[in-house]
């Protein structure tokens, strides 16, 4: 529970600091619907993807699960992904941008505090949240 | 997931009693994918078909996307590096910084999957199929079944797992397109508050809450100062902070782990 007041706490700080830059279009053109893009795709998508599990495969053997270096890029990993997932809520793409910012900061927390209060179901946290999203949106 | 469900899961895959062959096991690892998980799994891939539309996909590359990286995170980091402009070789390390634990996570799974013979092939076709969600139900799964024909099942459950999102990603790129613009807002919420989730659930050392919580707040601030180059630097200041400071309390004796947390 602790953890849910921390994160909206740090959520709220960062809104802070909102600006009004919204997700690009720069897709469409960088991408258009060429053979291009499915190599672009595969480049930086597929090509640094799929590496990670053949060498699980390959090191499945004779590894630490414990070693160091495998607990900092377990660390590196969690933080960009947690870095996304308040970046998507404050400067959040397409759609998502009409809804005010204190919204949807509200529904993220609201969903973080449903899974806890809901004995830790995921559905239950992302159905409360995107109950509180879509009732928000509602009523405005 | 809850105490039923895991009796049913044992119920399940218990009869699994004279010969069976290796096709038999594939058809019943595919029909175990209809479940609490899978279902929040597709609804999270409706979000993910929803974020490519809007960041300017197209239906065969959003496709593509989830049929060939088949790891929302990455998928996620991706379309949102190509959509803000982000220079390729800059998108491939943040999306590869995302892809790093699914080394860990194959290297603990593989063995449980390894049977009598060596099937170097097939264990690289499994392989495809480990990401968080897939993973987890795996772990749970696995022990029900022989050891000869977890490989197998374990195929036949990834692949079908693997339609699943594609289905849910084709769903919400259509979607995007049709419903109220309420609807469309909520679909792309779904992708964040999954992955805020996730994160919290699977956290289990001093280390994984601090980058969480690191994590939360540099993304937002560092987008301001680095378009562009901020996700890296979210993940390796954040990450490089947590591991630190876990390091150090590790070091005092503290161990790290959190005797409190359940499981």
């Amino acid at each position: 529970m602790a953890t849910a007041l921390m994160l909206a706490a740090g959520a709220a700080l960062s809104a802070g600091a909102q600006s009004g830059q919204g997700a690009g279009r720069a897709a469409a053109e960088l991408f258009g619907s060429g053979w291009t893009a499915y190599g672009l795709i595969l480049l930086a998508g597929f090509a640094v993807t799929e590496p990670w599990r053949w060498a699980g495969v390959i090191f499945s053997k004779n590894l630490s699960l414990d070693s160091e270096i495998l607990i900092w890029v377990r660390a590196v990993s969690t933080a960009l992904v947690a870095g996304l997932v308040t970046r998507m809520v404050i400067f959040a793409p397409g759609a998502l941008e009409g809804v005010p910012l204190w919204l949807r900061v509200l529904a993220f927390a609201a969903g973080i505090a449903a899974y806890y209060l809901g004995r830790r179901i995921l559905a239950v946290g992302i159905g409360g949240g995107v109950l509180v999203l879509i009732a928000g949106q509602l009523w405005l | 997931m809850t105490v039923r469900e895991d009796k049913a899961a044992e119920e399940g895959e218990s009869a699994w009693a004279g010969e069976i062959a290796p096709g038999r096991a594939m058809l019943r690892g595919a029909a175990a994918v209809p479940s609490t998980p899978a279902v929040v799994l597709f609804c999270t891939f409706i979000g993910f078909g929803a974020l490519a539309h809007e960041t300017g996909f197209t239906l065969g590359q959003a496709l593509f996307t989830t049929a060939t990286i088949f790891a929302l995170p990455g998928q996620v980091v991706l379309a949102d590096q190509l959509a803000r402009g982000a220079a390729i070789s800059t998108a491939a390390f943040a999306v590869m910084l995302t892809a790093v634990r699914l080394m860990p996570m194959t290297v603990a799974l593989m063995p449980e999957m390894r049977g009598t013979r060596a099937r170097r092939a097939l264990e690289f076709v499994a392989c495809h199929f480990i990401a968080v969600t897939s993973w987890i139900e795996a772990r749970r799964r696995l022990p029900f079944v022989p050891r000869d024909l977890r490989l197998p099942y374990y195929i036949g459950f990834g692949s079908a797992l693997c339609t699943a999102t594609l289905v849910g990603t084709v769903t919400g790129f259509a979607l995007a397109r049709e419903v109220p613009v309420v609807i469309a807002a909520a679909l792309l919420f779904l992708t964040p508050v999954y992955f805020i989730l996730s994160l919290v659930a699977t956290m289990q050392t001093r280390e994984d809450q601090l980058a969480v919580l690191l994590g939360s707040a540099l993304g937002p601030l560092l987008f301001l100062f680095m378009p562009g180059f901020d996700l890296l630097a979210t993940g390796l200041i954040g990450g490089t902070m947590a591991y630190a400071v876990g390091r150090m309390a590790r070091g005092e004796g503290a161990g790290g782990r959190m005797p409190w947390r359940r499981r």
